[in-house]
């Protein structure tokens, strides 16, 4: 496994303590099987016990409530309705009491325009395909480390994205030190791990 | 995780926009932190180990998505350009391929993928065609694809993806304007220490 994807080593995303999946149900909204066959091996190994899948936008919100998932991983270009709005739809809710669930968004549409809608739908965390062990468990260990208030406004609801200047714990955060990013010296075309974390780390 | 679980919610300043912030404990946060749980360590290593054991399904899973993304380039090809479907199904497809290509741990597919992506975006998006530069990236991504040259790393072949990624640089990044706010956004954000 190449761990290519946002395999850190050390930063905000790592992990020291340990995590107990047992029990929590996660959803997998993609419609593309292969994705969904890998993310369940990879929850599995972690020791999550209950993985749902959804092929589609429209049976993810049908499900959500009625099996009470408690994590949804989910693609943008989800069929019938796309990621996006599956999130809106989910935090708009106010019946719904799922509406609060952590939502990571599975991606290989890393652009910065889908990165900042990603964000701005309500997402926690967007994580860039190709899939990584190491990716995928750290930025579940940041949701449970650095939960965000829910913020609701007449054109937002999701976890807050406004910024703060304390830094993150552990001395890593958003200081002069810690290299703005300037996207348009980056050769890379599309927003890498990195960067998206900056984009949705607790402000 | 529903209202219930709310510690609170902080009521808007008298003439400020209304702005409800909740401060949710949610039933993942709380469950995941129980004891009982598994180290970081143990979780990567035994999800990796599921990676590795389905490894041999990947030259069906390449090949199946190989195919796929031939048809469509031949597609665009017959039709002089992209249309909205093509673009659509070129762009998934070829991110399928890449992506495999990663999780697998076969860089060098990963990287000419990313490249044949990150063209079909710039042409699409940019409202222009190139055959030749497609049919440059596809032949690439075959060779890559194949067994022999499958597990060689991205190193070893600097050359073409260099030449793959001048190719791509002809044609204008649609999200430079983006990039370049996001950029300032964050630079004007930075705390001095």
């Amino acid at each position: 496994m190449s761990g290519q994807s946002g395999e850190k080593e050390n930063g905000p995303t790592m992990s020291s303590k340990s995590l107990n999946f047992k029990g929590l149900n996660f959803m997998i909204a993609d419609a593309n099987e292969k994705i969904r066959g890998i993310m369940h091996g990879l929850l599995r190994g972690f020791g999550a016990t209950n993985v749902i899948d959804a092929v589609d936008g429209e049976a993810a919100l049908r499900d959500i409530p009625v099996r009470n998932v408690d994590v949804l991983f989910c693609d943008l270009n989800l069929p019938k309705i796309d990621g996006f709005s599956l999130i809106k739809q989910l935090r708009a809710d106010e019946s719904n009491a799922a509406r609060f669930i952590p939502v990571l968004i599975l991606t290989s549409h890393t652009q910065q325009r889908n990165i900042e809608k990603s964000r701005d739908s309500g997402a926690n965390i967007v994580i860039a395909k190709p899939l990584s062990a190491k990716a995928v468990y750290d930025r579940l260990a940041w949701i449970t480390e650095e939960p965000r208030a829910f913020v609701q406004t007449a054109g937002y609801i999701g976890p807050d994205r406004r910024f703060k200047t304390e830094g993150l714990p552990n001395g890593v955060g958003r200081r002069a030190a810690d290299a703005a990013i300037d996207l348009e010296d980056e050769p890379e075309k599309v927003v890498s791990d990195d960067e998206m974390e900056k984009m949705f780390e607790k402000r | 995780m529903s209202d219930e679980n709310s510690d609170g919610a902080d009521a808007p300043k008298p003439g400020a926009p209304e702005v409800k912030i909740m401060h949710v404990q949610t039933r993942f946060t709380t469950m995941a932190n129980r004891k009982g749980g598994m180290s970081r360590e143990e979780a990567v290593e035994r999800a990796e180990t599921f990676v590795e054991n389905i490894a041999e399904k990947y030259p069906d899973w390449v090949d199946k998505d190989m195919r796929s993304l031939v048809e469509i380039i031949a597609r665009i090809k017959a039709e002089g350009g992209f249309t909205k479907e093509t673009y659509d199904l070129a762009y998934r497809g070829a991110c399928r391929v890449r992506d495999l290509g990663g999780t697998f741990g076969y860089e060098l597919t990963t990287k000419v993928g990313d490249s044949l992506c990150e063209l079909i975006f710039r042409l699409a998006e940019g409202k222009m065609h190139s055959q030749e530069a497609l049919d440059t990236h596809m032949n690439a991504l075959k060779l890559v694809c194949t067994p022999e040259f499958r597990g060689t790393p991205a190193a070893a072949l600097k050359d073409l993806t260099d030449s793959l990624a001048k190719l791509v640089n002809n044609y204008p990044d649609p999200d430079a304007a983006l990039k370049r706010a996001e950029a300032e956004k964050r630079a004007s954000l930075v705390k001095p220490e």
